[in-house]
This record gives structure tokens, C-alpha cells and sequence, in this order.
């Protein structure tokens, strides 16, 4: 509770800041916003590695635990792409935006090639019997 | 008249000392005849039996003796001992049936868990855990269908080997009970019908799901939507042509059988009649001898026939229990995608039902007509 205060406090002094600085050094009001999204992003670090931690604990031995390494990195790559490309934004930079977007997506289909493989492997091998 | 009456004396004078007795003869016809008075062996169509199932039959191919074979095969036809075969058969099927629930179930939880770091967002990317969770799924039904394919496809490679092999046992002893025509029409349907089976399962039903799965897989990735549809109305089409094809095999092997039992038994009873009234003063207990090694060969027959019997169920049914227990968890599997909103995971699970739903067409209707045929060779007899 005390951690999720600070942050809704640090950002609504950055949004203040943002604001007030916007009027006569529109930059500095950019990158305000910039450096405030990523300290609540670390900030919130230590619930995300709690979360991933509680999911590794409860899916271990399952069936599905071969998955949860690929699932819990694409959540990553999502959240990263889609706070960076927030930030970028919301600084103006549409074109940057896109281009994080298309990273992200890239990495994302990365994960997903071992098994797209897998799977076309097991229709060759049906097809080869 | 003297005279008449003296040359009938000698002519019997002479014939007098000529030594007439009676001595034992042998029919021997070089063999033919005696093996298969005896009864047929079957372990060469028990190797085409998967393991537990030749476990099965281990007593009766080491009992010795038509009796003891008879016994052995009614115990085997006993609906109690059908009854456990399939719970157990159940209880193996199930744990595999639930793996694919469980997985599929937490694959679908764990994505809405991760999925709610991303929500609200309406960019492409932020639906990436879901579509990776649908690409799962896919890749977990795939596995388990793969698997029941491949064991199903192996199934049936069998049951026509067995057939291959049971199908001159039963020529040879319908030969020998004098049914040549039945012979003929059972024996030309059978291979007609086992070549039918063998071509469809190795180069329409595989080819078919190694289809669906790489094209429902592009569905998963996203990139086609209108598979679904197609690859269900093609295997719909699939499971008609196959209920159709052996629905006529099966009323035209009856109907012809019918037919060649009919001209048989006209045969025979034309030679029975020839052979009791031609030949003279054995003639009559010749004609009794024919109906004797008939009612052996009926034993052997049913015996034979019942050996069969319970061969193809031993095949057929753990196929078809595998397949039926595979379409519930794929549908429970359905359900929850639906539920989670797993669109691509759906259109692969439905052609995964659909494949599986042409396999047991071919299994069941390729079972179905080689018990026919078994059940008619049991009940065909001598005159």
C-alpha cells in the first residue's frame, strides 16, 4: 500500500511538474515524463519479480511449466514495448513509437518460433508416416 | 438242362477256392484333408496383435485340441469379460484424456494472469500473451492428436495385417467344408475391402490430418481465418464416403453370401444324394460320414471364427475407446478456449475433433465389416 502511495504521488508530482514546465521549456517537460515513467516502472519492479516468482512456484512440476518461461517473457517484451511506446507518445514521437512497437513484436514472434517449428514438425512427421 | 446245370457247377468249382475277403482302406488324399480336421494355428495372426491384447490370448494359442480352444474363445466372448477389457481400457485412456484438460486449463489461467499486465491497451503487441497461449494450446492438442493418430494408423495397419492372414485360414476351411462359393464372395470382399482400408488409412486419412494440423496452425499464427470451416466440411465428407462404402460392402457380402450359401448347400445335398444312392451298400454310411466331418468342421469353424472375433475387437476396441475418450477432453478443451477467448487454440482443436472423428469412421466401419465376416464364417455349415 505504502509502495503504491509513492508511486501515484511521484507520478502526479511529475504530471504537476510536466505541466508547469511545458509553458516555457517544453523539452525539459519531455523528458520530466520520460524519467518519471521509468522510475515507476523500476519501482514496480519488485512486485513483478514477486509475481513472476509466486507463478514459477505454482506452475513447477505441472504440464505447463514448460511454457511458463516463454509466457512470462512475452509479457515482459509486451509491457516493456508498451511503456516505451507510451513514453514515446507522449513526447510527440509517433515514428519512434511504431519502431519500439515493431521491435517488440519481432521478439515476441522470436519466442514463438520454437514452437511454430514444433508444430509444423508434428505435421511433417504425420505427413512422412 | 443237364448239361446248364453241369456248367454252373464247375463254373463254381473253379470260383470257389479264389480267396474274398475284406481289408481296412486308407483314404489317404496326400495330406490335404488331415490338417485341416485339425485346428488352424493362429499365432501367426497373434503377432499382429498389440502387446496387451496378445497377452490376452496367450491360453488359448497354448491350449491344445478343438475343445479346449472352443472354451477358451467362449470365455473370451463373454460380455463380463468385454465389460472389464473396456473399464480398463477406459482408465488408461482417461489419464491421458485428463493430461490434456489440465494442461490446456492452465495454459488458459496463466494467461489471463499474465494477460492483465497488458490490458486496457489496445495495441497489437499487448494481446501477444494471449496469442502465444492460443499457439500453445494448438501445440498441446497437436501432441496428444499426433499421438492418438499415430497409434490409431498403427491400429489399423494391424487389423488389416490380421485380416491378411485370417482371410486364407477361413478359404481354406470353407474349402474344406465343401462352401466354395461362399468361399469366393467372403474372401474377394474381405481383400477388396482390407486393400480399401490399408489405401485410405495410409494415403487419405494421414495426409488429411497432417493438413488440418499445418493449416490450422497457420491459423494460430494468425493468419487465415476461414480454415475452420473448410477443414470440417472436408472431413464431414470424409466420414460419409467411409460410413457409405462400408454400409454397401456390408449389405453386398451379406446378400451375395446369402445367395452362395444357398448355391452350396444345394451342391452339397446334390452330392450327398449322388454319393449316398451311386455307390452301392456303403454308400448310405459314406453319405453320414460327409455330414459327421461336416459337424468337426463347424466346431473348428466357430472355433476358428470366434478366434477371429475376438482378435478384431481386441484391436478395435481400445482404438475407438482412445478416440471417443480424446473427442470428450478435446471438447472440454474446446469449451475453455471459447471461455478465454482463445479464437486461433479453437479452430485447431475443432480440426483436431475433426480428424479424429474421420480415424474412428474408418476404424469402426473397418471393424464392423471384418466381424461380418467372421460372424458369417462362424454360422456357415456343411449341407
Amino acid at each position: 500500500m505504502n509502495g503504491l502511495l509513492k508511486t501515484c504521488g511521484a507520478a502526479l508530482l511529475a504530471v504537476s511538474a510536466g505541466l508547469f514546465l511545458k509553458e516555457r521549456h517544453r523539452d525539459l517537460s519531455a523528458i520530466v515524463s520520460v524519467c518519471a515513467g521509468v522510475l515507476i516502472v523500476s519501482g514496480a519492479t519488485g512486485a513483478v519479480e514477486q509475481i513472476i516468482g509466486f507463478i514459477r512456484e505454482v506452475s513447477s512440476g505441472c504440464s505447463v511449466s514448460e511454457y511458463v518461461p516463454a509466457l512470462l517473457k512475452a509479457a515482459g517484451f509486451t509491457i516493456l514495448t508498451e511503456v516505451s511506446v507510451g513514453l514515446c507518445k507522449a513526447t510527440g514521437e509517433e515514428g519512434l513509437a511504431r519502431a519500439v512497437g515493431f521491435a517488440g513484436r519481432c521478439e515476441i514472434i522470436l519466442i514463438s518460433l520454437p514452437y511454430v517449428r514444433e508444430l509444423v514438425g508434428i505435421a511433417l512427421g504425420m505427413l512422412n508416416r | 438242362m443237364k448239361k446248364r446245370y453241369l456248367l454252373f457247377v464247375l463254373i463254381l468249382i473253379v470260383l470257389l477256392p479264389i480267396p474274398v475277403g475284406a481289408e481296412p482302406v486308407r483314404f489317404d488324399f496326400d495330406g490335404k484333408i488331415a490338417p485341416s480336421l485339425s485346428a488352424p494355428d493362429l499365432s501367426e495372426a497373434a503377432e499382429y496383435l498389440p502387446e496387451g491384447a496378445s497377452d490376452e490370448l496367450s491360453d488359448y494359442l497354448a491350449s491344445e485340441g478343438g475343445s479346449e480352444r472352443a472354451a477358451e474363445i467362449s470365455d473370451k466372448l463373454d460380455p463380463r469379460y468385454w465389460g472389464n477389457f473396456i473399464l480398463n481400457e477406459l482408465e488408461i485412456s482417461f489419464l491421458s484424456g485428463a493430461g490434456v484438460i489440465t494442461t490446456v486449463l492452465g495454459l488458459i489461467i496463466l494467461s489471463s494472469v499474465v494477460s492483465a499486465f497488458s490490458e486496457g491497451s489496445d495495441e497489437e503487441h499487448s494481446r501477444a500473451p494471449l496469442n502465444l497461449t492460443s499457439l500453445f494450446i494448438a501445440l498441446e492438442v497437436a501432441r496428444t492428436s499426433a499421438a492418438v493418430v499415430s497409434t490409431v494408423s498403427d491400429y489399423l495397419t494391424r487389423l488389416c495385417s490380421l485380416m491378411n492372414v485370417m482371410t486364407p485360414v477361413m478359404s481354406a476351411l470353407y474349402v474344406t467344408s465343401g462352401r466354395v462359393t461362399e468361399m469366393s464372395v467372403n474372401s474377394s470382399a474381405l481383400m477388396l475391402f482390407v486393400t480399401l482400408t490399408e489405401n485410405v488409412n495410409t494415403y487419405v486419412l494421414l495426409p488429411f490430418a497432417a493438413a488440418v494440423l499445418a493449416l490450422t496452425t497457420a491459423s494460430a499464427l494468425g493468419t487465415g481465418s476461414g480454415i475452420g470451416p473448410l477443414s470440417n466440411a472436408a472431413g464431414k465428407v470424409l466420414v460419409w464416403i467411409i460410413a457409405t462404402v462400408s454400409a454397401v460392402f456390408s449389405f453386398v457380402m451379406g446378400v451375395q453370401t446369402a445367395l452362395a450359401r444357398g448355391t452350396d448347400s444345394l451342391a452339397a445335398k446334390a452330392v450327398k444324394f449322388a454319393v449316398g444312392s451311386g455307390i452301392p451298400i456303403v454308400g448310405g454310411a459314406m453319405s453320414e460320414a460327409v455330414t459327421t466331418v461336416g459337424a468337426s468342421l463347424s466346431l473348428i469353424k466357430k472355433t476358428a471364427g470366434g478366434a477371429a472375433v475376438v482378435m478384431i475387437l481386441l484391436i478395435v476396441v481400445p482404438v475407438l475407446i482412445r478416440i471417443a475418450v480424446s473427442l470428450i477432453s478435446l471438447s472440454f478443451c474446446k469449451g475453455a478456449a471459447e471461455f478465454a477467448g482463445a479464437d486461433a487454440a479453437v479452430s485447431v482443436i475443432a480440426g483436431a475433433r475433426t480428424v479424429l472423428a474421420s480415424f474412428a469412421a474408418l476404424a469402426a466401419s473397418s471393424g464392423i465389416l471384418f466381424l461380418l465376416s467372421a460372424t458369417l464364417f462362424m454360422n456357415s455349415s456343411v449341407g
